[in-house]
């Protein structure tokens, strides 16, 4: 399993301090994407124990409690989905009071439709989804949490 | 860090005699170093050369900040920070750098704050770039051009030493920003 890279003190992702997740590999290939380097499946760190360690400690770290962000890459697609299943229920279950937020280039409607089981145990985990894919031409860089209007 | 709590004790003791002996007011101030960044620099350089971290920029770090191209994150520059700041009496700072997101987060930067009260940091401030777009007037960080209107006319604003001084690229001395260049976000 990879990933694409870990953001310990993330203050742009969501309200308050996050750690932020970033997935590896994505199908969308949206036209101007902020993070094409996570587009290959291939690319990125090799996912460990103790990168999951990382996570959970990171979002108490110095006291500070934080919010768990998931983005990518795709962190919904069949490829991924069993990786963020495994870092949104460890979370869970260690940190319930976590805040977990996570962003996907499939909208809500489609990913009810798909109905993998993976992703419907994330969606029960997740407080937060930000849905659907980025499209250049609604590009609104004012906008907070994410880069086009749609 | 003993080392360094030892010399700020006998600053402060140093202190602390002059106001007996001379009855007036006598305190450690940790100071921002404008010029004396480079010029100490150069002085250090004539009679020490070129040590590793220490006088192989154009500038000192000033004041008992944590040297500004060490990465790590604000909460961990602030407890270390902390430590130092008590034996300063006429004025002290400890800063942050951080991204412009922070700008639309009160929370973070809430939580942020909260922990500089709790760790006893008298003046805290919070840094983030400030470029602003001569033609359309968007802000934001740039890199050489404005992301909104693709404008390169372009005002790019850091602080360093707690003013804001126009462009920093003209308006810095030539220690001051060799030091913009070696600063790192903090995350």
């Amino acid at each position: 399993m990879r990933y694409a890279g870990l953001n310990r003190n993330d203050m742009s992702a969501a309200p308050g301090v996050s750690v932020s997740f970033f997935t590896q590999g994505c199908p969308h290939h949206c036209k101007g994407c902020h993070n094409p380097e996570t587009w290959d499946f291939d690319g990125g760190k090799e996912f460990t124990f103790d990168t999951l360690n990382d996570i959970v400690n990171s979002l108490t770290a110095n006291g500070v409690s934080r919010s768990l962000a998931i983005m990518g890459g795709e962190p919904l697609c069949e490829q991924n989905a069993f990786l963020t299943l495994l870092v949104v229920k460890t979370v869970k279950e260690r940190l319930p009071n976590t805040k977990i937020y996570i962003w996907t280039g499939y909208t809500y409607d489609k990913l009810k439709e798909v109905c993998d089981p993976h992703v419907k145990s994330i969606l029960e985990y997740a407080d937060y989804l930000i849905d659907g894919p980025y499209i250049q031409e609604l590009r609104d860089i004012t906008l907070s949490m994410r880069g086009s209007s749609n | 860090m003993a080392l360094a709590k030892r010399i700020e004790a006998l600053f402060k003791k140093r202190c602390a005699e002059f106001k007996e002996e001379y009855k007036l007011n006598f305190g450690v101030y940790y100071t921002p170093a404008e010029n004396l960044c480079h010029t100490a620099l150069e002085k250090f350089k004539e009679k020490y050369g070129v040590l590793e971290d220490i006088s192989d920029k154009d500038f000192f770090t000033n004041s008992m900040h944590v040297p500004v191209w060490k990465e790590m994150s604000p909460f961990e520059k602030i407890d270390i920070e902390s430590q130092l700041t008590g034996y300063s009496s006429a004025g002290c700072i400890t800063y942050v750098e951080l991204d412009s997101g922070i700008k639309n987060n009160l929370d973070a930067l809430e939580t942020l704050v909260n922990y500089a009260m709790d760790k006893d940091i008298p003046y805290f401030a919070v840094n983030v770039p400030n470029d602003t777009c001569l033609t359309c007037g968007y802000c934001d960080e740039f890199n050489d051009h404005c992301p909104e209107c693709g404008s390169t006319d372009i005002q790019q604003l850091r602080r360093v030493t707690g003013y804001l001084t126009g462009n920093y690229t003209t308006a810095f001395n030539k220690g001051k920003q060799d030091e913009v260049h070696h600063r790192v976000k903090h995350r």
